[in-house]
């Protein structure tokens, strides 16, 4: 199928294309893009619209209608984040048809997230869809290539191991202290640190509801604020070593020139807890935990450089699995790009039945009288099969071939039909 | 019903095997198919072996479990069992090898040892000896089933301490987990033996002819102190970790040791007279 076949269109700016800096001033929270839509449904001629927006794309899909003007969905972006208008040009990406098609299964199965394989981005999918479901402008074909696409991915996670192992050194901490922990709903974790790491590990042990998260930091009111985000307590700096008898996990992401946790204080903590675990993730540098801490029963100590083994192990292992998801995207793609052309048959094949079924309702009443009143109903019954029986094979054939514009010109020339613009066919 | 028996008998160690290399292949090299095949087989071979078990008794018009290698094959199926219900709780497949390769060996070894079956003397016709020896090989398959997942978490333990973050501590269940599952198993053992060595008790005392001076009592006392000694430390004491597993091994150890010594030394389990 060539492309273009598929309406759709697709415009936007990834991670691939512009800084985060770029990035950052053309994200849309949802309300903005319902609004975004629903303006650019109303005033453009499109007729769907959807719009994808998380930290690392923003990308507007569209299905123009008749007469839409090349570059409708550039300008309407530039027009609702001006910052557009000073990036550089190449920092948008276009594509059309099934190439669109493509890109949106791509996306959706994570094969073009800045950590590859990451299962967010289907849900984020889906609730742009949701967004654009709620603003009025998604409709059937969205519907189709977005369910398909997340079909697609869900099969990449279950058939493949693409989204499996992880993709930072926070999800890296958390993978490890679940090698230890099958659940955290009575587990105790103390994030020391509040920069962009802490933020992401906090965030990520949260998720997993322990029985108690703590936040401390050097600066208490940072720590007041990352625990107000992920809804935990905060612990007191200068007793931070106090909690090593209480916690049982300890995400340290923390830049120290000395130790945070000392090894007297690591001792003295793993005697008082009788063999029970205690798990330390140091992903600070420098380290923030004294090395030493791995000789004391119970305690387990693991660092940066072991957790940043573990992402480089993953990433390898998700390249690994690449040509088999993308082999998947190319098989539903094709699977999406058939029933497009199925449903776009679909009126066509209706029409004909629908002629077909006047005739012969037309020519049965016409020979009614000369049939007993017991007869007609067989009468009736025979010709409708008849029907069905010689036409099952050519519309079969029509669905499965698909109209492009020539051969439904003149199929509906062969079966007297009228034309898209209103013209008549002949014989009709 | 004998020709059913007969190959029920030499299947089942087949099958067993057949499902603890399907588990193996999973661990090694985490093959979709090894799972599903690996639980199917598994499934069935239990299903067959629950046949096995209830066929024998009917032929021989007694309790199924009178003889050591009766009781070593009831102690597979237990343990093949057990393991299953693991699965299915845990949704981890990746264990199965350990306790299916036991059941394998206790199988074998009972498959080997079956002989014709016989009447059982009016002293093995007691109901408390039905009681006693099939809680003997609950106990005996729980508390295997402790000591290999007591064995994963010390291996766990050990790799977790070294830093190996490599593909076996990613299939394992956790720490925790293993910790948890050897506990739950010699909780289980531990209430089996105890009904054991209280059945085999009024057993003896309701017997003529029976003592309690008998190497396999004593070593079974033994046995019992030791795991009582490990969960009072874990419920009194509220010791954790390798403490609790390394006891759970040395009570493993001896009952393991008491199998196989004792019925070698002394040619039986008991030292009565009219053994099966």
């Amino acid at each position: 199928m060539a492309p273009g076949t598929v309406p759709l269109r697709v415009v936007g700016v990834s991670h691939h294309t512009a800084p985060l800096e770029v990035r950052e001033t053309l994200a849309f929270d949802p309300d903005e893009a319902a609004d975004f839509l629903a303006r650019g449904y109303r005033e453009e001629c499109w007729t769907e619209a959807m719009l994808l927006s998380t930290c690392n794309r923003t990308e507007i899909y569209a299905s123009p209608g008749p007469g839409c003007r090349d570059g409708g969905l550039e300008s309407r972006l530039a027009a609702a984040r001006p910052r557009m208008r000073d990036a550089a040009p190449e920092i948008l990406y276009r594509n059309e048809g099934a190439g669109a098609v493509r890109h949106l299964v791509r996306v959706a199965c994570g094969l073009d997230s800045m950590i590859l394989g990451e299962t967010e981005i289907a849900g984020q999918v889906r609730d742009a869809h949701v967004t654009a479901r709620e603003a009025g402008t998604a409709g059937p074909l969205l519907e189709r290539v977005v369910q398909a696409a997340l079909r697609i991915s869900r099969r990449a996670r279950e058939e493949t191991g693409i989204h499996r192992g992880v993709g930072s050194v926070p999800a890296a901490a958390l993978a490890v202290a679940r090698r230890h922990f099958s659940d955290f709903r009575d587990r105790r974790v103390l994030v020391v640190g509040a920069g962009e790491a802490a933020r992401i590990g906090a965030k990520l042990f949260a998720g997993e509801r322990p029985g108690a998260l703590w936040i401390t930091n050097r600066t208490p009111a940072r720590a007041v604020s990352l625990a107000s985000d992920v809804r935990a307590a905060t612990w007191s700096w200068p007793c931070v070593e106090g909690a090593l008898a209480d916690v049982d996990v300890v995400l340290s992401a923390v830049r120290a020139p000395e130790p945070v946790f000392g090894y007297e204080a690591l001792r003295a903590a793993a005697r008082r807890r009788a063999g029970r675990m205690l798990v330390l993730l140091d992903i600070g540098v420098p380290r923030s935990v004294d090395p030493r801490a791995r000789d004391l029963e119970g305690v387990f100590l693991h660092d940066v450089d072991a957790l940043e083994r573990l992402v480089d192990q993953d990433r390898e292992k998700r390249l690994a699995e690449v040509v088999k998801v993308e082999a998947m995207v190319e098989e539903g793609l094709a699977r999406i790009l058939l029933g497009e052309e199925r449903s776009a048959a679909e009126p066509v094949v209706a029409e004909i039945r629908r002629s077909l079924e006047e005739l012969r309702a037309r020519e049965v009443e016409r020979s009614l009288r000369y049939f007993a009143p017991e007869q007609r109903e067989h009468l009736d019954r025979l010709t409708r099969s008849l029907l069905d029986k010689a036409f099952h094979e050519p519309m079969r054939t029509l669905r499965e071939s698909g109209p492009d514009a020539p051969r439904e010109s003149w199929v509906r020339r062969l079966f007297g039909l009228r034309r898209r613009d209103g013209g008549k066919g002949r014989g009709a | 019903m004998d020709t059913i028996l007969t190959v029920l008998n030499a299947i089942l160690p087949a099958l067993y095997g057949a499902a603890a290399v399907l588990y193996g292949l999973l661990l090694a090299r985490d093959l979709p198919l090894a799972r599903r095949a690996g639980t199917r087989l598994l499934v069935a071979t239990v299903v067959l072996h629950v046949g096995y078990v209830v066929l024998g008794g009917v032929w021989a018009g007694r309790h199924p479990i009178a003889d050591k290698f009766e009781m070593f094959s009831f102690a597979a199926l237990s343990m093949a069992v057990s393991y299953l219900w693991v699965e299915w709780r845990r949704k981890n497949a990746y264990t199965g090898v350990f306790p299916l390769s036991l059941a394998f060996l206790l199988q074998a070894c009972a498959s080997l040892g079956r002989g014709e079956r016989r009447e059982l003397p009016e002293i093995l016709r007691n109901p408390l000896f039905a009681w006693h020896s099939a809680s003997a090989a609950v106990a005996v398959a729980a508390l295997s089933v402790g000591a290999v997942y007591g064995g994963l978490f010390l291996v766990m333990y050990r790799l977790l301490k070294r830093g190996d973050l490599g593909p076996f501590t990613e299939r394992m269940p956790s720490l925790d987990a293993l910790s948890a599952m050897s506990l739950h198993a010699v909780e289980v053992g531990f209430v089996a033996l105890t009904l054991a060595v209280g059945s085999g008790d009024l057993w003896v005392h309701g017997s003529p002819g029976l003592s309690m001076a008998d190497p396999q009592v004593w070593t079974t006392f033994a046995v019992w102190a030791v795991y009582g000694a490990a969960l009072l430390g874990r419920y009194a004491a509220h010791w954790g970790g390798w403490r609790i597993v390394a006891l759970n091994l040395a009570g493993y150890a001896v009952l393991f040791g008491s199998l196989l010594t004792v019925g070698r030394v002394f040619e039986t389990f008991h030292r009565f007279t009219g053994r099966p």
